[in-house]
């Protein structure tokens, strides 16, 4: 089941095609990365799901059936570019929000009351928003973006503008918003919390979708058969130990002591290379070189831009 | 609760509750009605005494005959003295510094040769004396210098009134029953209306698009447009404000109204008392009563022709037709404001939108104006119909008299051009408020219409 389902999306501006036949299939729980350069087309399918603006051709699905209107009070969005009334007052503002999304006024203020105690910024409700620091309005903001316990979250980049502690706090609101049955859609460019907290993800460059599927199995798909082998003895052993099923990448110091990498070739295993090195040096470890989600950013977009020079 | 009805009460509740609207609100009145106040009292009070050396060196005025032919009431008397002004007449040629400087007079008149020809009169004053005042003492020389002419010409003093008799055009519309027309004055109350919308429209609608581009460069706009639709947001915005202006509006009419009733209240007293020291003067001296019977015939045909004017002004027409086109003309102007608003990012690039904007309101106005002059002139009738400026020259048509086609054509023709307006600005306003960095041109503007 998809909480969340775009297919064949089609949008341009002007002259400037910013969606081009992208879909996206987004599963019931779990965390979705939509990842891409700047200005790749990420804020405009974004929009396109929160019916900001619609799509020229193409059709979202939202829990199955065709997004209505009334829709936007089961979806939470956090923009990149957001902000707040500067004049108004936090515990205000937060209830006009909410209300919005179609919270009456007495539910409003009892979860706004449990969120600010959990987030202990109770004493914040009467405070002006322009007295608040980036981080403290950011907090805000996400409590604003959750209240409604929307089906389906929407962040953009929800960790800017938050010191470590608080994007920790922030990652784990997430994850528990997760154990609670909440779909999360997370763009961002930190690699590092797509890794720690996406169950699939969706690539999109030059205003098409490149790369999709889950975490685990692109990092397998982007698996190279190399190996870093941690070992004791000269360097020209390892060398030596090799024939021509191996390819020896590099061989280096760190304060681990001397590793080697290693790419297998043609079909070789893993053991097949320990056979070969072990009669030439002492072995300490032996750990497969898993690109992670940076690199596999960086090389899909390089060879979809080689490929469409 | 109804989202745009949200939108709207936010509005309204954050703008009534700044400290700048309370301070407008009770200051303006105040500013307005005390302004009312302080020229109406300043009017009554001007005790200034001016007290007159008329020095005559040919002496001719100042011959008995003159005088006691004024006296006899055959022209209007004339040297009287009031609690403004009093005269002491010399004969000859005086010194009027040194007269000044004696202390005793606030002014020195002397009249010389060339009075009794060119008219021309020296006045010697160290605080020059108020204009009416100045031309008190004009009309009473002229009276003077008139009956010293006949005399000298042997023309009967009858005779030389019947040829100086002025004319006064006396414009009578047939159709409306021989009535004298009014149409001018009325005008005048009507241009005091479509004023009131002018700065309305004016004050208000630069307040929507403030308000719209707060909300853009507070990058709040991209979070409520996830809840409501952009047109639901701006349409909750010009009328909220429109509300605030309303309620503004309200409380000044009263507060206004209020405060120059009890200061017109305090002048009416003094007058009252004014009139009983004159009263009491009647007795004295009859010449001065007859003086006094004629001015305040003078001052009640001016009122009773206000009251005429006023009275011959349909006032439910006229406020329908001032709610009516003041809240049309909000709309109208605002949702233009409001796109305007969303398409920049600063109030420096507004400057380039605003010109097309506000120069129609401009030229209603100027339109408005020339219908004083000339209350029935054709423009007035073309620009009352165009949709840009009728919530202004409307006003001072429906003062004067509108036919209801007319009246109903323009309203119609406003209406529809509302829901242009309202349409195009909200084509503009989606697109505008997700736009930042440069300022769009014209052409992008067109563009977006497409999106």
């Amino acid at each position: 089941m998809f909480t969340l389902e775009a297919r064949h999306i089609h949008k341009s501006y002007a002259k400037h095609v910013a969606l081009n036949d992208v879909s996206i299939a987004v599963p019931e729980h779990s965390v979705f990365g939509l990842l891409g350069p700047n200005g790749a087309g990420k804020t405009s399918l974004i929009r396109i799901i929160n019916q900001i603006t619609g799509p020229d051709q193409g059709e979202v699905l939202f829990c199955g059936k065709p997004l209505q209107p009334g829709d936007v009070e089961f979806i939470g969005y956090l923009p990149e570019e957001r902000g707040l009334y500067k004049k108004m007052k936090v515990g205000e503002q937060c209830m006009y929000l909410a209300q919005l999304k179609g919270l009456s006024g007495r539910e409003a203020q009892s979860r706004l009351k449990a969120w600010f105690e959990r987030f202990e910024i109770s004493n914040w409700w009467d405070k002006k928003v322009e007295d608040l620091s980036k981080g403290m309005a950011q907090k805000v903001q996400f409590i604003t973006t959750v209240l409604h316990k929307p089906k389906l979250l929407i962040l953009d980049e929800p960790f800017s503008g938050f010191d470590p502690i608080n994007a920790e706090l922030i990652r784990l609101e997430m994850l528990r918003l997760k154990a609670e049955g909440t779909t999360i859609i997370l763009s961002t460019h930190d690699m590092g919390s797509v890794e720690s907290l996406c169950d699939n993800i969706a690539l999109i460059n030059r205003s098409r979708v490149i790369l999709e599927g889950s975490v685990k199995d692109i990092k397998s798909r982007f698996r190279t058969q190399s190996y870093r082998v941690d070992f004791e003895g000269a360097a020209v052993d390892i060398g030596i130990g090799l024939w021509s099923q191996f390819e020896l990448l590099r061989t280096s110091v760190d304060d681990k002591g001397s590793f080697a990498e290693i790419k297998l070739l043609n079909n070789r295993s893993l053991n097949d290379l320990l056979q070969a090195l072990i009669p030439h040096v002492q072995i300490h470890g032996v750990n497969e070189m898993v690109p992670d989600m940076e690199q596999i950013f960086i090389q899909a977009v390089q060879q979809f831009n080689a490929s469409h020079e | 609760m109804n989202k745009t009805l949200l939108i709207i009460q936010r509005e309204y509740m954050s703008k009534v509750k700044k400290k700048s609207f309370l301070i407008m609100t009770i200051l303006g009145p105040i500013i307005f009605g005390g302004l009312i106040v302080a020229i109406a009292l300043l009017a009554a009070n001007d005790t200034t005494h001016q007290h007159v050396l008329l020095a005559d060196n040919l002496g001719y005025l100042l011959e008995d005959e003159i005088l006691e032919y004024q006296k006899a009431g055959v022209e209007r008397p004339r040297f009287r003295n009031t609690s403004k002004i009093s005269y002491d007449f010399r004969k000859g040629t005086v010194d009027p510094q040194q007269e000044l400087e004696a202390g005793i007079y606030t002014a020195v008149v002397q009249l010389s040769d060339i009075s009794y020809t060119d008219g021309k009169v020296e006045m010697y004053a160290e605080k020059t004396p108020s204009m009416s005042i100045q031309s008190q003492i004009g009309r009473d020389i002229e009276d003077a210098l008139e009956l010293y002419r006949t005399k000298k010409n042997n023309i009967p003093i009858e005779t030389y009134k019947s040829i100086r008799q002025s004319v006064d055009i006396n414009v009578i519309k047939p159709s409306e029953g021989g009535k004298k027309d009014l149409t001018s004055p009325k005008a005048m109350v009507g241009f005091g209306f479509a004023l009131i919308i002018y700065f309305f429209i004016f004050f208000y609608g630069v307040q929507v698009m403030r308000g719209v581009m707060e909300e853009k460069t507070n990058r709040i706009v991209e979070v409520i447009i996830s809840s409501v639709r952009p047109f639901q947001l701006m349409m909750g915005k010009i009328i909220g404000i429109g509300l605030v202006g309303l309620t503004q509006f309200l409380i000044w009419v009263g507060l206004t109204a209020a405060i120059s009733a009890f200061g017109v209240g305090a002048m009416q007293k003094q007058l009252l008392e004014r009139q009983k020291e004159q009263l009491a003067m009647v007795d004295t001296g009859g010449v001065i009563a007859a003086q006094n019977m004629s001015d305040e015939d003078d001052a009640q045909a001016v009122q009773s022709e206000m009251l005429a004017v006023l009275s011959e002004i349909s006032w439910t027409d006229l406020i329908a037709s001032f709610l009516i086109f003041f809240i049309c003309g909000y709309m109208l102007y605002a949702s233009l404001f409001a796109a305007i608003g969303a398409s920049v990012d600063n109030e420096t690039d507004t400057q380039q939108f605003m010109m097309p904007v506000t120069l129609p309101l401009i030229f209603g106005y100027i339109v408005s104006t020339m219908m004083i002059e000339n209350p029935e002139s054709s423009i007035g009738n073309i620009f009352a119909l165009v949709p840009l400026t009728s919530p202004i020259v409307m006003m001072v048509k429906t003062a004067i008299g509108v036919s209801i086609g007319l009246k109903i054509l323009s309203i119609v023709i406003l209406v529809a051009s509302i829901l242009f307006f309202v349409w195009l600005a909200g084509k503009i306003y989606r697109v505008g408020i997700l736009m930042y960095g440069k300022k769009p041109t014209y052409k992008e503007l067109w563009k977006w219409l497409k999106y």
